[in-house]
């Protein structure tokens, strides 16, 4: 299992708590968690992608248990990519090349890299554009891409085509399931369908609690 | 070199000094505020908008007092210097460029440094993120900086003396000129200040509006 949590507690104040007992999301495959507005889907992404710190019993990533002076270190090797593509005021090569450069990777492996993410995202086109001037789609496919370049353990996608026409949101789930054999998904989604196409295993969510665990 | 000449290089001088090092102080201090959560810092960045307003004698008065004789900093010498005018511009200049930083830094979204961290930048790295995010309005602040001392005669009256081809300033000159009746050397002094000060708002206004279209796009 990628990850193994017993007893998660988090909450924003008062009215909204997330109360997770037991959760084990498998190493492989892609995994979705389902739910309407509100029931905390988000909120147990972030939980997940060490943005935000719960309570709990037993958390374990990797095998290994996580402690609080370990979150800085896991959030570099597990990636989230938000519900609105949020990218930085440069150009699309520079946002692509972004984590490559944080990681003080030599100029050339960037160059490269970036082409390859590009070229798999069908993103070629647009690298020397700014954010303002693609399209919604094109933007979603620039955040995954930057988020896979530096090959992390885990990628977490909030509602990845939610804002997304029909032919943008197949070209997502088509890229999706091309890079899910070589790294871990979390998919949160309100769209059940779309969960039942794309992923292996899915939790349903609902008022901060978890409803059931479904395998196809 | 005519007057004209040596005292606009002077007051660039000295207005360009004061502008660069309130940037050096204001803007790490702006995004070291904007980044870390503590207690009073409402009431900091509250003070340093208060004192953008701040009338200039204010600050010539209290730079007096630190540098005159008898004041704490009396041994250095500096009252009617060139140094003396910077430190007085600095402080009016600081509490402007602080502001208008601290502004554009918070309201660069929350979600931008998340994306940041998950992306595994460290500490210093989201705060260069959030720099380099809000450039465009660090320009602005200390453009608007640069255009407030530029104009400034109050402190730089009173802490740098007027003294001819020593302190003299544009701002300066004009107010001696025109106390003399030389109207023609205070239009002459006058024109060349407002195209410098022109200058610097056109250039503010611009990049602006350049960071407006871009926080909307």
């Amino acid at each position: 299992m990628i990850y193994e949590i017993e007893e998660l507690c988090f909450s924003y104040d008062a009215r909204f708590s997330l109360k997770i007992p037991h959760l084990e999301i498998p190493r492989e495959g892609i995994t979705g968690i389902v739910g309407p507005s509100g029931s905390g889907k988000s909120t147990l992404l972030m939980n997940l992608a060490f943005l935000q710190k719960g309570s709990w019993k037993s958390f374990k990533f990797c095998g290994k248990e996580v402690k609080p002076e370990d979150l800085k270190s896991l959030r570099r090797i597990v990636t989230y990519v938000s519900q609105h593509p949020i990218l930085f005021s440069t150009t699309i090569k520079e946002n692509l090349s972004y984590p490559l450069k944080l990681r003080r990777i030599p100029k050339d492996v960037v160059e490269k890299s970036v082409y390859k993410i590009s070229r798999l995202l069908q993103i070629e086109h647009v690298l020397n554009s700014r954010p303002w001037e693609i399209s919604g789609g094109e933007a979603q496919r620039v955040c995954i891409g930057r988020a896979l370049i530096f090959k992390p353990k885990v990628v977490l996608l909030d509602e990845p085509t939610s804002n997304l026409d029909e032919e943008n949101e197949s070209i997502i789930e088509k890229i999706l399931r091309d890079i899910s054999t070589d790294t871990k998904l979390i998919i949160v989604s309100h769209n059940k369908h779309q969960i039942r196409r794309l992923c292996d295993t899915h939790f349903v969510m609902k008022n901060g609690m978890l409803l059931q665990n479904t395998q196809r | 070199m005519d007057e004209i000449s040596s005292v606009l290089f002077r007051s660039l001088y000295v207005n360009g000094t004061a502008t660069l090092i309130a940037s050096l102080i204001g803007v790490p201090l702006a995004l070291l505020v904007d980044f870390f959560s503590f207690a009073g810092k409402k009431v900091l960045v509250l003070i340093f908008q208060s004192f953008t307003g701040i009338p200039p004698v204010l600050v010539g008065l209290l730079v007096y007092l630190m540098l005159s004789r008898n004041g704490p900093l009396g041994s250095l010498q500096l009252l009617f210097t060139s140094t003396a005018m910077i430190l007085a511009q600095i402080l009016i200049a600081l509490p402007i460029i602080f502001s208008i930083s601290y502004g554009h830094f918070s309201r660069v979204e929350n979600r931008v440094r998340n994306v940041s961290r998950t992306l595994g930048a460290n500490d210093f790295q989201v705060m260069s993120r959030v720099l380099l995010e809000s450039s465009t309005g660090i320009l602005t602040a200390v453009l608007t900086a640069f255009g407030r001392v530029v104009g400034e005669v109050g402190a730089v009256m009173m802490v740098g003396g007027n003294i001819q081809g020593r302190t003299r300033l544009m701002t300066t000159s004009i107010v001696l000129y025109t106390s003399r009746g030389e109207f023609d050397k205070a239009v002459k002094t006058g024109i060349v200040l407002l195209i410098v000060a022109f200058g610097v708002n056109v250039l503010a206004v611009v990049m602006s509006k350049a960071f407006h279209k871009r926080l909307q796009t």
